[in-house]
């Protein structure tokens, strides 16, 4: 059961044929295909992926990827062009929400003029009418009109419905970015429950830690081609070298080492003494985290030569104690000469929630303006893990901003900065280590939930007896 | 194409019904527009020819409402039918929505059209009774074959409605033609004038005009008790079925394509 496939897609390609006018179209099937008055363009190429029983898959991609076009293929509202597409059981698509409901009907009435159009029995949906009345918290809406609907109502009405009928593959394209926080929270919990009862879930989003939570694997297209198909976390690092691909390959160096030499510089340095100094702890070699075997992700601009984790006493550790200080060591040697140089640690939990991640920009350090081919980076960050017990995986990254950019990074946007930093290369999963309770010192737990926050408290006892007004201030804890 | 439109027949039934009931939706009267709208229009062809133009139909022998019972039977079919092939004709760009993103067969959107206009219909033939007989001329009992000759007529439409709209997908300008040629194949027909007074030749024309079979059916059993021999009934099942057999094999051909445009 568990292993069986629901959707097979072999070689699957799309092309639309393109007529400048309606007259060219006429043209041509009137001769019967003997004059070719249509331009061919291609959404999909050469598209193959299996999806099994109780399997998520994450698609991400750019706008224009072809990623609707594949759904509508899936769920059998387009045909290939060539190749295979096979599902095996019920396939229900939540492509563009709500766009079927009928605005002079009510709430209730939509459900059953939809689920008509989706192909369920009458009966079958009054089963399950209670349900999703209560799931879409519409309340008295439920019988109003669907017109007199606020567009995030709208979307709940559609979820609702769609997260209660039966089926064997469930696509969501891109709609749970509408509704309240509370909303989306309930959807998402749906989705595991649906994945726990063995449905397979399609997901097609922008949002790549939704991806990274919820989807086994993943599949990055850009311009109807595949690039990368398997772990959802590598993928959405394809995808983020996507974006600076087409525009952003000129920010290194365009101009000469010596050009920034002769600026004031704040934080960047030209003169690489600095970072050389003999203080500098780096672990040895028994320490190093054998990568040998871990795909790196790399435009090409350097190779990761070294990662260790270590605790406070410099050895290898993979179990720390809830509140102790990881120390992070990782070294990237250059293939292609860059500008100042940024490297970044990310923690995940199990469930790939990104539960921390620092980048040294953030860390507010000295570091050179430029770094030549050839040379060697070495990074260490310490963190410490005021988390909650589990396992976490680590991962590493490296990019670079020009100069300018690195000075003057305060003051960009946030969009600004993600626009001009490069993603050079990257390592995902590289390790996992433990966090476990405490056992010498205090309570056995610092806090509950995910993370620590830094916080104080203090409280007051009032009595009848006014003279015992005292005050009791607890120490501030972190 | 049957199968499909079993499969489907809750969605069209529900939707034709839906499509009468909130056409006048808003509305104080609602619903009963559908019956007051011909009752009226028949209520302004009886003052006009009965008061103020006088004509006299072939046979007549002078009643003044015979010719509005003439003229009557013959354009109310004819206003249903091509008010069903034109709203038919752009079925699938109307619905572009569904077909955009639902995996549904396409003829069901043209089926839930025909149906209510076919509803439309009877309503029409029903009323032509009720003022035939209000207007004090006895209806003739082969009247109850007129469903028969109206549901006949109505899967022409269909027919017809479907090859349509699988080309105006690709051709958007066919439902605009549409509207000009439909006026056009009705002066091609005796509707508002009367058979006879045609040369011979364009008589003989008329055999090969479709509609002509089933609205002179029509007349032949309202007017006067007369039941269509055999070529009318196989002038009629033939042109139907022949139509939607042509509609149907043009989808299926561009059912790929089809989708694409949408």
């Amino acid at each position: 059961m568990r292993n069986e496939i629901v959707a097979k897609i072999d070689g699957l390609s799309k092309c639309f044929k393109v007529y400048d006018s309606p007259w060219k179209r006429a043209k041509e099937w009137l001769t019967m295909g003997m004059s070719l008055e249509h331009k061919d363009f291609w959404a999909l190429r050469n598209i193959s992926f299996e999806l099994k029983r109780g399997e998520s898959l994450g698609i991400i991609g750019p706008n224009g990827a072809g990623k609707s076009t594949l759904l509508k293929i899936l769920t059998g509202v387009l045909y290939p062009t060539s190749g295979n597409c096979v599902v095996n059981g019920k396939i229900l698509s939540l492509l563009e929400l709500g766009t079927g409901f009928n605005p002079e009907l009510t709430g209730r009435q939509n459900i059953f003029h939809s689920s008509r159009l989706l192909g369920f029995p009458k009966i079958y949906l009054r089963e399950r009418l209670s349900d999703i009345e209560q799931f879409s918290e519409l309340g008295e809406f439920f019988d109003r009109p669907y017109k007199s609907y606020s567009s995030g109502m709208r979307a709940r009405l559609g979820f609702s419905l769609f997260a209660f009928l039966e089926c064997d593959i469930f696509v969501i394209d891109e709609v749970l970015s509408v509704g309240d926080v509370f909303f989306r929270q309930k959807c998402y919990t749906r989705i595991e429950e649906l994945l726990k009862k063995d449905i397979s879930v399609i997901l097609v989003t922008h949002s790549m830690s939704t991806v990274q939570q919820y989807c086994q694997k993943s599949m990055v297209l850009n311009k109807g081609e595949n690039i990368f198909l398997g772990n959802s976390t590598e993928a959405v690092k394809h995808y983020f070298l996507l974006g600076q691909n087409q525009k952003q390959s000129k920010i290194r160096l365009s101009k000469s080492p010596q050009d920034y030499s002769r600026k004031n510089r704040k934080k960047t340095q030209t003169t690489p003494e600095n970072h050389s100094s003999d203080n500098f702890y780096w672990p040895n070699s028994n320490a190093f985290i054998d990568i040998s075997n871990l795909q790196l992700i790399s435009d090409g601009g350097a190779k990761c030569t070294g990662v260790a984790l270590c605790d406070t006493s410099g050895g290898l550790c993979r179990i720390f104690e809830q509140g102790t200080t990881a120390y992070f060591y990782y070294e990237f040697e250059l293939l292609e000469d860059i500008g100042a140089p940024i490297g970044s640690v990310a923690i995940r939990n199990d469930r790939n929630i990104l539960v921390h991640g620092k980048t040294t920009l953030q860390l507010d350090m000295k570091v050179p303006s430029f770094v030549r081919k050839g040379q060697r980076v070495r990074f260490r960050q310490t963190i410490e893990l005021n988390l909650i017990p589990g396992d976490y995986t680590v991962s590493i990254g490296f990019a670079t901003l020009a100069p300018d950019d690195y000075d003057n990074a305060q003051y960009m946007s946030y969009h600004e900065l993600e626009e001009r930093r490069h993603r050079v290369a990257s390592l995902s999963q590289i390790t996992t280590f433990s966090v476990t309770m405490r056992k010498n010192k205090g309570l056995a737990l610092t806090h509950h939930g995910l993370s620590d926050l830094p916080g104080s408290g203090s409280m007051q006892l009032i009595s009848h007896n006014v003279a015992f007004n005292n005050t009791f201030i607890l120490d501030e804890t972190d | 194409m049957l199968l499909n439109l079993y499969r489907y027949r809750d969605y069209i039934i529900r939707n034709a019904w839906d499509d009468l009931r909130l056409r006048y939706a808003g509305s104080g009267i609602g619903l009963f527009w559908n019956f007051l709208l011909p009752l009226l229009q028949i209520a302004i062809y009886t003052i006009v020819f009965s008061r103020l133009v006088s004509f006299r139909s072939g046979n007549a022998a002078g009643d003044p409402y015979d010719f509005v019972l003439y003229l009557c039977s013959g354009l109310l079919p004819w206003l249903a039918f091509s008010g069903t092939v034109t709203r038919c004709s752009n079925a699938f760009r109307a619905n572009a929505r569904y077909l955009g993103k639902l995996p549904i067969p396409e003829e069901i959107f043209v089926a839930q059209l025909v149906l209510a206009e076919t509803f439309g219909l009877m309503l029409y033939l029903l009323l032509l009774v009720l003022v035939s007989l209000f207007i004090g001329h006895s209806v003739s009992l082969s009247s109850i074959m007129l469903p028969i000759v109206g549901i006949l007529f109505q899967i022409y439409a269909f027919g017809l409605g479907l090859l349509l709209a699988s080309l105006e997908v690709f051709f958007h300008d066919i439902s605009h033609v549409l509207r000009v040629l439909m006026q056009l194949w009705m002066w091609t027909l005796p509707i508002v004038y009367v058979e006879n007074i045609l040369p011979s030749w364009a008589q003989v024309l008329l055999l090969g005009n479709p509609p002509y079979y089933y609205l002179s059916s029509i007349r032949d059993l309202f007017l006067y008790n007369i039941i269509p021999n055999w070529t009318m009934w196989a002038g009629m099942g033939v042109w139907a079925l022949g139509i939607t057999l042509i509609g149907n094999l043009v989808l299926h051909k561009l059912r790929k394509e089809l989708r694409d445009v949408l």
